[in-house]
């Protein structure tokens, strides 16, 4: 696939690639934080975000894909697979965080990581995908929107 | 004119003084405009073709095309200043009311310098869409819309959305005004060093309303992106500073720069923008030492510096041509190579009134600009005059011919005019609004009490 600004190919994550994908996940978090103050970025952000980052290697239910432009990971998707017990399909694959660096961006490299990651769920046999991510988020909105999903859960939140 | 008297300290004693005698004469003048007809009365029958009855007549024409409303009456020549008083001069978020004076002053200059009647229409909106829908429901009064003095980045999505959604031109004077005479003193300096704006590298200084729309139309003009850098208070913008995802959701306009120039990469603040660059244009916050000598010393070969702040330059001009600046422009009217939207919005928008277009495009502006340039090139620029000033009456009158040819070229117009017709037009318009107020002036009706 061609950009602007050189190759990129799709491929799952690697472990030398942690600083990379933590920096461009600590952004997504930093991102939110201007959303709400329910959603300031703690202290110690940065090194839970590389653990956070480290251990989804170790779990088989998590699926972390980058898109990688001439060994610079210019974007990432991670996601879970979580079962829903009561309901039919039970299985889905929840996309957890998705960035994709600013300069890449509008190239189809978001669009590409989902593309690849709903393959992948699909080889697994997983027939339902979803994307938890801040309302007020309207980009995010209008890409998943474009990408064909659409709300199905609201989760509230209250200061006790 | 210009709200300070030239002095080095930045003029404060003399500025005291122009703030008293303003405040008195606002006083005893009650204001500055008034509407006087333009039609004669000869006896109170005449009333009849005015008013009641004939006047149904053109009424009824104009109910059968709207489009008549621009022939049949005086909107063609009728300009809102629109504000909501978020940032008025230097003086920030003051209010509607407080903005009245600043309104009515750029209306009496655009009546006397383009022959446009300007109506001051402080509005109090409190948000961009309430903004938004109370200028779209005046759009019949008006044959075009100018915004002023309204807070950034509000003021490029309300100029955004205007610009899309009427079909009367709509101008944000402190975006493109500036802009446009940016361009214009620019296309001269660089005739002066004898450098190309595809090959220049140009460092810009405050990514407020100005500068951001100057750095869109220099990329329209033909700078290359990737050799442009821009700084804001948080230093330079590229694409991967920390505030970045927080500019798209906040100033889309300031993030699409970030994103599109400085392929270099160049981080830190003002000193590095300015590191080997051929151009710099600051319009930031007054100085002098916000843009320093050594600074000036470290930029290309033969540096323009545009220093626009006001009342006092990023730097004073003997300073930067001591560090070596080849050309220096400021905002000010006792130096040089004054860079004033004063020359830009009279004639622009008599240009564009006079044959009623729909819009003013970013090809229109730059039209505007190489005739403003070229205007002062005729008469032989030098480091010292790379723009016209603004007793320079006849630039009023090329630029806004070149602009209505250059609307009905690009098919806008609402009415054509050949050549001829439009000159005459633009010429009867501005100079008769001057014959006019000299009259009432030497009648006595218009009195200097001080």
């Amino acid at each position: 696939m061609a950009t602007e600004r050189g190759e990129y190919t799709i491929r799952h994550a690697r472990k030398e690639d942690i600083d990379q994908i933590s920096d461009l996940i600590l952004r997504l978090k930093k991102l939110n934080e201007e959303f709400d103050p329910l959603y300031t970025v703690r202290h110690e952000a940065p090194e839970i975000v590389r653990k956070y980052v480290s251990e989804s290697f170790d779990k088989e239910d998590v699926i972390m894909l980058v898109a990688d432009s001439l060994g610079k990971i210019v974007g990432v998707i991670r996601s879970e697979i979580r079962s829903r017990i009561f309901y039919d399909p039970l299985i889905s694959g929840v996309i957890t965080d998705l960035y994709v660096l600013p300069s890449y961006r509008r190239k189809g490299v978001g669009e590409a990581l989902v593309t690849s990651l709903i393959k992948i769920l699909r080889s697994r046999g997983i027939g339902l995908v979803s994307a938890e991510f801040p309302p007020m988020n309207k980009i995010a909105v209008e890409f998943y929107t474009n990408m064909g999903f659409k709300p199905l859960l609201y989760v509230f939140f209250k200061e006790i | 004119m210009t709200p300070y008297i030239g002095s080095e300290g930045g003029g404060s004693i003399s500025t005291d003084k122009w703030y008293a005698l303003s405040l008195k004469l606002h006083r005893d003048y009650r204001g500055k405009i008034e509407i006087i007809p333009k039609v004669p009365v000869r006896s109170l029958e005449d009333f009849a073709i005015w008013y009641t009855p004939g006047v149904a007549e053109p009424s009824r024409a104009i109910s059968k095309n709207p489009e008549l409303s621009f022939t049949l009456t005086s909107r063609w020549n009728m300009l809102a200043v629109v504000t909501d008083g978020s940032r008025v001069l230097g003086l920030g978020n003051i209010g509607p009311e407080a903005s009245y004076p600043v309104m009515e002053g750029k209306a009496l200059l655009f009546k006397y310098l383009g022959g446009v009647d300007a109506i001051p229409m402080p509005i109090r909106a409190r948000d961009r869409e309430e903004f938004i829908s109370i200028v779209k429901s005046i759009e019949p009064a008006f044959g075009g819309i100018n915004l002023e003095d309204i807070e950034s980045p509000k003021c490029f999505y309300i100029l955004e959305r205007l610009r899309k959604e009427l079909s009367i031109p709509v101008w944000h004077d402190d975006q493109q005004g500036t802009a446009t005479a940016i361009l214009a003193g620019l296309i001269n300096a660089l005739k002066l060093v004898g450098k190309k704006i595809s090959d220049v590298t140009i460092a810009f200084i405050g990514a407020g309303a100005s500068n951001i729309a100057a750095a869109n139309i220099v990329i329209k003009y033909g700078a290359k992106p990737g050799n442009i850098v821009l700084v804001d208070s948080k230093g330079i913008l590229h694409s991967e500073r920390d505030d970045i995802d927080k500019l798209m959701f906040e100033n889309p306009w300031k993030y699409e720069l970030a994103i599109k120039t400085n392929a270099d990469h160049r981080k830190g603040g003002i000193r590095e923008a300015m590191k080997g660059a051929d151009v710099v244009i600051a319009a930031s916050r007054p100085g002098p030492g916000v843009i320093k000598k050594e600074w000036v010393e470290e930029m290309g070969k033969d540096p323009i510096v545009f220093a626009l702040a006001n009342p006092v330059p990023e730097i004073w001009p003997w300073e930067a041509r001591e560090a070596g600046a080849k050309i220096v422009a400021t905002g000010r009217s006792d130096f040089p190579n004054q860079i004033n939207n004063s020359l830009v919005f009279p004639s622009m928008f008599r240009g564009v009134l006079s044959v009623r277009a729909k819009a003013i495009t970013d090809e229109m502006i730059i039209t505007f600009a190489e005739t403003l340039a070229g205007y002062a090139e005729k008469k032989g620029i030098r480091e010292d005059y790379i723009i016209p000033a603004m007793e320079e009456w006849d630039a009023y009158i090329e630029t806004a011919l070149a602009v209505g040819l250059k609307a009905m070229e690009l098919g806008i117009n609402r009415i054509t005019l050949s050549k001829e017709e439009l000159l005459n037009d633009i010429r009867e318009s501005i100079l008769s609004s001057r014959a006019k107020y000299e009259a009432l002036m030497k009648a006595g009706y218009i009195r200097s009490w001080w």
